[in-house]
């Protein structure tokens, strides 16, 4: 089960599934089931229950409740403190999507999490081929790039480039 | 995935923050759960809804399986729509992650009976068995849940 786990864990890590829905729901799972699952008496079987263990498994089955009712009330008040729509930890995405395989190089890697895969560009046609090109990066601000020395006409090549011009040359490469 | 466009999710009340937040559209917190992105979403997440929420709710009771869905559920898209503002989110699977939770809280609490051997000669034994089940079926279910829960 444990190794059900891990594995579902690192689909999740792939983009288009949300592992914040998952660990999250997993997480709430784990601390309501400790309070609504009820404990089996160790008594039937001859073992003794002591006071402290009795205190402990009420402790347990309290806290439960206590700590996911808790974590519901912060995180909708970080919810509704949150509204200029970014997320109050950019780098938390990486737990719902890493780029992947990390030995890959950086243009052939199976997937990536930016937002490079749908930018547009604008390319200064010269009488010899693209000489520039003006892109317009995820979060919307326009780098223009240089191909002058590369003499490129083929304007698909171009298209097919421009992820990983995005991702060489664009600041942010996440749309917030 | 054989389903509707993103725009048709959003209008039946999927997950997006700057609607939750600025619109004050609070039920896109709840409605997500029942949500799904298609056909294949769909059959998938209730297959695995099937085998677990079955083994759950025979075990623990209609009320246990009830609450730990939906407070799984709620918090789990409370999460997603924190950290991850920019995603359209639907799907039953922060749910269905946390009848899995529960079934890892029920196995941690009764550790002591999960290798006795006088259990299965008892009444006890019974939601043993059931324990079993849904840890048994897991492996099935995982395939079917690792494709849900997708963001459109």
């Amino acid at each position: 089960m444990l190794f059900d786990i891990v594995v579902n864990c690192l689909v999740g890590l792939t983009p288009f599934v949300d592992n914040f829905t998952h660990l999250g729901g997993m997480v709430y799972g784990f601390l309501c089931g400790l309070s609504t699952i009820e404990r089996l008496s160790t008594d039937f079987f001859g073992m003794a229950t002591t006071l402290w263990g009795r205190v402990r498994n009420v402790l347990i089955r309290f806290s439960g409740l206590i700590i996911s009712v808790v974590l519901i009330l912060i995180t909708t008040a970080v919810l509704v403190n949150n509204d200029d729509g970014k997320s109050p930890c950019p780098n938390c995405r990486y737990l719902s999507c890493v780029p992947f395989p990390p030995w890959a190089g950086e243009d052939d890697k199976w997937w990536y999490c930016d937002d490079c895969s749908m930018i547009t560009a604008d390319a200064i046609l010269d009488s010899s081929g693209y000489y520039s090109l003006s892109m317009t990066c995820p979060d919307g601000a326009i780098e223009q790039i240089d191909l002058s020395d590369q003499l490129v006409t083929d304007r698909q090549w171009i298209q097919k480039q421009l992820p990983t011009f995005c991702r060489k040359y664009c600041d942010k490469v996440f749309a917030t | 995935m054989i389903g509707p466009s993103a725009e048709t999710l959003i209008r039946m009340g999927a997950k997006y923050t700057p609607l939750i937040v600025n619109q004050g559209e609070w039920y896109r917190l709840f409605s997500p759960m029942v949500l799904h992105a298609g056909l294949i979403h769909y059959f998938l997440n209730m297959a695995a809804l099937w085998f677990i929420g079955k083994a759950v709710e025979q075990c623990h009771g209609f009320a246990a399986a009830a609450i730990l869905f939906i407070i799984p559920a709620v918090g789990g898209t409370i999460l997603s729509a924190i950290f991850l503002p920019e995603y359209i989110t639907v799907g039953a699977s922060g749910g269905i992650f946390g009848l899995i939770g529960a079934c890892i809280a029920d196995i941690c609490i009764n550790w002591s009976l999960l290798f006795s051997k006088q259990v299965n000669a008892s009444d006890e034994g019974v939601r043993l068995r059931h324990m079993k089940v849904s840890r048994s079926y897991l492996p099935v279910d995982y395939i079917f849940i690792s494709t849900s829960s997708h963001s459109v």
